[in-house]
């Protein structure tokens, strides 16, 4: 489906995650699937104690098997004894605070020790597996596919390619994306089917063609020619895939207008945030805020309204802990969203809705933002940049957002510098400030000593001419008095000053036009000083408090806190509506005019997904075809990719999470024609409906373990949206090992499988 | 000194089951056998007897319901024994789609031969078998026999101490049968083992040293060739130089009686038609162009050979 923007329903999965939650998820499931077939093959021993069973490791690691199998008893034992009480009463709080961690740790421990168990004939064996034999066996595999012009169905691929336009309907900004989109759609379809039948097909038929039987009376571990056909034909596909993705890359080139190029034609490196929402009032105050919800099927976007009368202002805020610091190093810093418009009025005519997007870093404080938005220097670019790593703040207001299209603003990258400001630089900043505090004060008390003298002559010309002193002076002479401080001699020098005034002539005290003038320009000069060294006293303070906020965070360890974005809807009875991974900032260069380049290398980089469930195919039907006959494999492996792809959705099975029950339930509400929002009347009949929905929802639970997570490998949206796969740290490496982790089981079982076959028959 | 065990089987059974393992037919009944270096040991018996059964029990393709079977002092599902084994199937089940020289190279990683070793090995096993010419075209274009010749290059790639021939003279002409056995025999004295089964009875009884022989799953004798085919209640006198007639007759019947036996047939002995049909063959590739016109009584001179025949490809009486 596409949404014209690139939704990601899951986070990325991440090399973190992959090896530190994912390796002991992935060790309590697959350990308990292979505790059940020791203990089954256990069974099976003490039945028929002759049948030959390949599990069981040579004499020599017999001890060693049979220890494990003892252990990783006591633990799961163990393990119910402790999980029991939330059985029999669940909800309740544990009996002691180490029970859940003895649980958890419990688990993954019985879970190692059952599949070192199940894995130990399996592993000892592994030492006689040569590569020659498995190169000799993957070469004999892609000669015969091509030999046997396998091949030729590939070529099917191509009338898509001429064809492919007259199916195509599509907006032209999203012309790329319906391209490829449509490119890989047919490339699955096409390469999966032919992998799996291909490679379903091939121990089958080695079998009933007794080619096998030269091969297995060869010194051939039976491994070997599970691992030869699954490479061999990997091999074949790898090629296959690079032939047809480069053509469909030419095809999808082949003639972009420019709006489509712009949406797609490029790799954009997104950095992402945690989103959050809230309110906050005209003075400042903030307050979590519940998103608005208009009412749309698909929940995946929370949606923000415009201003409302008598309410405070909504927000979405953007949450960004880890930006890179080389962006700070860049003049511009581009911040591409993709927003959803909801319309409750038609609006005015002409104008869009509108959004004001801030930009804060943690040194920001809101009542900079006038300071800031006084600024003159704002208007232009290198004052903008000086503005925003001085304050930790931007502002794009009145921006128009426009629905299923990518728009962005260029920020100054400056701000990041404010962000990412080391301890020792922020101590040179208090070191500049409390310079400039010092230099602005002793300038203020030489202006005021220049303007001292003359005030006080026209002080006393006044006092002369008036016989009393009069209020605007007495206000003058606080107000110097604030400025300089209590006691400084100001004060006393007025006692003194009234004392001289008999007997002056006030013509002598009163200043000349152009003392007067002096004194006028003086006076402006000190107010401009005053606020000055205002704004530096502030600005000291404030780089103290960061100052100090920072040393106590190194202390504790803990990172600085965030980069903020803002994003209010300025537009009165509309909503905006937006996800987390709807607004990001490009890590990559977005005018380093590589755009065409990145996209090809990330078209290759999204191929990289199809071979994935590419190999996933192959090693399933292969694995699988140890046992079972051709066509049963390919569609044993077929049922287990497809349910793969419904994953979620058995997943809310087995958690109930479907809305009316599972299956009984929702039987029973059918029978009965019950709303299936509204909880069932307790009878008998509903408690064995619920009873056995979870029973069967456990059952799905176990199932579930034994589908792949198709999703994982799918990386069609990031190209067709242009957004980069990355290699490493998240989407690559962890899907690769996300596979070799669902594969490994399954490759272990075939080894079990094919050293327990009789590959001969009776003729 | 004893010989060196190279197959041993002990109480060897294999029983069929179906799924439900419920029994289907018992293919081998404990078979006690052993096989020593340097021999060419057949097995022997009707269609369904447990010859190939036994075969694939020895090479680990089938597990025994019951006892056991060793090779080389190993268990037959031991992979390792294979280095020294060299496995001929009676259909030569080989990839069509690769041609001999592929075939071989093939084999030879199996047995994780380095690449010059493999490609010397394939050299000389193809022109062994004499595939020299055809050595570039797939298998699958190969005739029968011709399967049957790098079936047995593949069998000895490895130059095995032990070959296991199930049926290797079947699909193959005359010339190709006396070719294996002539190969069997070469085996034989190089000191390998031959492990080999057959319907065709007559190659048994010219290649082998001792032969078992299997009905419904069972041993039925076991032993020598030569012992088990010695007729002890007749005699066999060969003579050359005479030609019988009435009196050599009558004298030769007056000595047998005057011992206690008597002449069940006199006369000129025959070849064997093995031997005919090579000799024929022979002749007609050492004279091209020979061939067999049948005499037509009444018939006057023979009919012209065409002009672009030799002259010696004249009409022969056979």
């Amino acid at each position: 489906m596409m949404f014209a923007a690139l939704v990601l329903e899951r986070d990325p999965l991440t090399l973190e995650r992959i090896l530190t939650s994912g390796l002991w998820t992935w060790l309590q499931i697959v350990g308990a699937l292979a505790a059940l077939v020791v203990w089954g093959g256990g069974a099976v021993k003490l039945l028929a104690w002759r049948r030959r069973l390949p599990i069981f490791p040579s004499d020599r690691l017999m001890p060693l098997f049979w220890v494990l199998c003892l252990l990783f008893t006591v633990l799961y034992v163990g393990v119910g004894v402790l999980f029991l009480p939330e059985v029999l009463h669940p909800g309740q709080e544990p009996f002691a605070p180490w029970v859940p961690d003895a649980i958890t740790w419990g688990l993954r421990a019985a879970g190692g020790l059952a599949l070192l168990a199940f894995a130990l004939n399996f592993l000892e064996n592994l030492l006689q597996l040569r590569l020659r034999r498995i190169g000799a066996l993957a070469r004999l595999s892609f000669k015969e596919a091509i030999r046997r012009r396998v091949l030729y169905v590939f070529c099917g691929l191509l009338l898509i390619f001429l064809f492919a336009n007259w199916f195509v309907r599509s907006k032209p900004e999203d012309q790329v994306r319906s391209s490829v989109q449509i490119v890989s759609f047919a490339m699955t379809i096409l390469l999966l089917v032919s992998a799996g039948l291909v490679s379903a097909f091939s121990i089958p038929n080695d079998i009933k063609q007794q080619t096998i039987h030269t091969v297995v009376t060869k010194p051939v571990e039976r491994f070997e020619i599970v691992l030869g056909r699954f490479f061999g034909y990997t091999l074949l596909m790898t090629l296959v895939l690079v032939i047809l993705t480069t053509l469909s890359l030419g095809f999808v080139l082949r003639s972009t207008n420019p709006d489509a190029a712009s949406e797609s034609i490029k790799a954009r490196d997104p950095v992402y945030g945690a989103l959050s929402f809230e309110t906050m009032n005209e003075v400042g105050e903030k307050n979590t805020l519940n998103p608005e919800n208009v009412g749309r099927e698909w929940d995946y976007r929370s949606y923000i309204s415009g201003p409302t009368r008598g309410k405070p202002a909504q927000y979405a805020v953007w949450t960004f802990t880890d930006m890179p610091g080389k962006l700070a190093e860049r003049k511009d810093l581009r911040c591409e969203f993709n927003l959803d418009i909801y319309r409750t009025t038609k609006g005015e005519e002409n104008k869009g809705v509108t959004c004001t997007f801030l930009f804060e870093t943690w040194r920001f404080r809101p009542r900079n933002a006038q300071v800031y938005n006084s600024d003159p220097r704002k208007n232009t670019p290198e004052g903008a940049n000086a503005l925003a790593e001085e304050y930790g703040y931007y502002e794009v207001g009145g921006k128009q957002i426009t629905d299923y299209k990518t728009l962005f603003v260029d920020i100054p990258a400056s701000i990041l510098k404010n962000q990412r400001i080391s301890r020792g630089d922020l101590q040179q900043v208090v070191a500049k400030h409390e310079v400039t505090v010092q230099e602005l004060r002793k300038r203020a008390a030489d202006l005021i000593q220049t303007i001292e003298p003359l005030r006080s002559r026209q002080a006393k010309a006044v006092l002369a001419s008036a016989g009393g002193v009069s209020l605007g002076t007495s206000l003058l002479r606080r107000q110097q008095a604030t400025l300089l401080g209590a006691g400084t001699g100001l004060m006393g020098g007025t006692a003194s000053l009234e004392a001289v005034l008999p007997g002056i002539d006030p013509a002598q005290l009163r200043l000349t036009p152009e003392e007067e003038q002096g004194l006028l320009a003086l006076e402006g000069q000190l107010s401009r000083s005053q606020t000055e060294l205002y704004q530096a006293e502030e600005m000291l303070r404030q780089a103290r408090e960061d100052e100090s906020t920072l040393a106590e965070l190194e202390k504790k360890g803990q990172a600085r806190p965030p980069f903020r974005v803002r994003v209010r809807c300025d537009t009165r009875t509309q909503f905006v509506g937006m996800a987390k991974y709807d607004l990001y900032f490009r890590a990559d260069d977005p005018q380093g005019g590589r755009d065409m380049a990145a996209f090809a290398w990330n078209f290759y980089k999204g191929s990289f997904g199809l071979w994935l469930r590419l190999c996933l195919m192959i090693g399933l039907s292969v694995f699988l075809s140890t046992e079972l006959g051709g066509v049963i494999s390919w569609l044993c492996a077929a049922v287990l990719y497809i349910g793969g792809i419904f994953r979620d959705f058995i997943e809310s099975l087995a958690r109930g999470g479907n809305v009316g029950g599972g299956p009984l339930e929702s039987f029973f509400r059918l029978v009965k024609r019950e709303n299936m929002n509204i909880p069932l009347e307790e009878t008998t009949a509903t408690k064995v409906a619920t009873g056995s929905d979870v029973v069967f929802r456990w059952v799905v639970g176990r199932v579930m373990n034994l589908l792949p997570d198709i999703d994982r490998f799918d990386f069609t949206d990031y190209v067709a949206n242009g957004f980069n796969i990355a290699v490493v740290t998240q989407d690559m490496l962890p899907a690769f090992l996300l596979l070799v982790g669902y594969l490994l089981p399954w490759a272990i079982l075939a080894y079990y499988l094919m050293k327990a076959r009789e590959i001969a028959g009776p003729n | 000194m004893a010989r060196e065990v190279v197959v041993e089987t002990r109480n060897l059974t294999k029983t069929y089951r179906d799924f439900w393992g419920r029994q289907k037919k018992v293919a081998l009944r404990a078979l006690n056998l052993e096989i020593y270096q340097g021999e060419v040991f057949g097995l022997l018996g009707p269609n369904g007897s447990g010859k190939t059964t036994s075969i694939k029990l020895l090479l680990g393709l089938l597990f025994p319901t019951e006892g056991e079977a060793m090779v080389f002092g190993q268990p037959a599902a031991d992979v390792k024994k294979n280095e020294r084994i060299g496995y001929l199937p009676e259909e030569s089940y080989l990839y069509r789609f690769l041609n001999a020289e592929e075939t071989l190279d093939f084999y030879g990683r199996l047995f994780n031969m380095t690449p010059e070793v493999r490609e010397k090995r394939a050299q000389e096993l193809i022109e062994m078998v004499g595939l020299k010419r055809d050595r570039k075209r797939i298998l699958k274009e190969y005739s029968k026999g011709m399967r049957q010749r790098i079936g047995l290059a593949q069998a000895l790639i490895n130059d095995p101490d032990l070959v296991i021939l199930d049926e290797p003279t079947s699909g193959l002409d005359p010339l190709g049968a006396r070719w294996m056995k002539n190969l069997i025999l070469s085996l034989k004295k190089r000191q390998k083992t031959v492990l080999m089964c057959s319907h065709r009875l007559e190659d048994v009884q010219d290649v082998c040293d001792r032969i078992a022989i299997l009905n419904e799953g069972e041993l039925q004798a076991l032993g020598e060739v030569s012992t088990l085919l010695q007729d002890i209640n007749r005699l066999e006198l060969r003579a050359s130089g005479v030609q019988i007639n009435e009196t050599l007759r009558r004298e030769l019947e007056e000595v047998l009686r005057r011992h206690g036996g008597e002449v069940d047939s006199i006369g000129h002995p025959t070849t064997t038609l093995e031997d005919y049909f090579l000799k024929i063959v022979e002749e007609s590739k050492a004279r091209p162009g020979r061939r067999y016109l049948p005499e037509i009584p009444g018939a006057g001179a023979p009919p012209t050979p065409p002009a672009n025949l030799p002259q010696d490809a004249i009409r022969e009486k056979q």
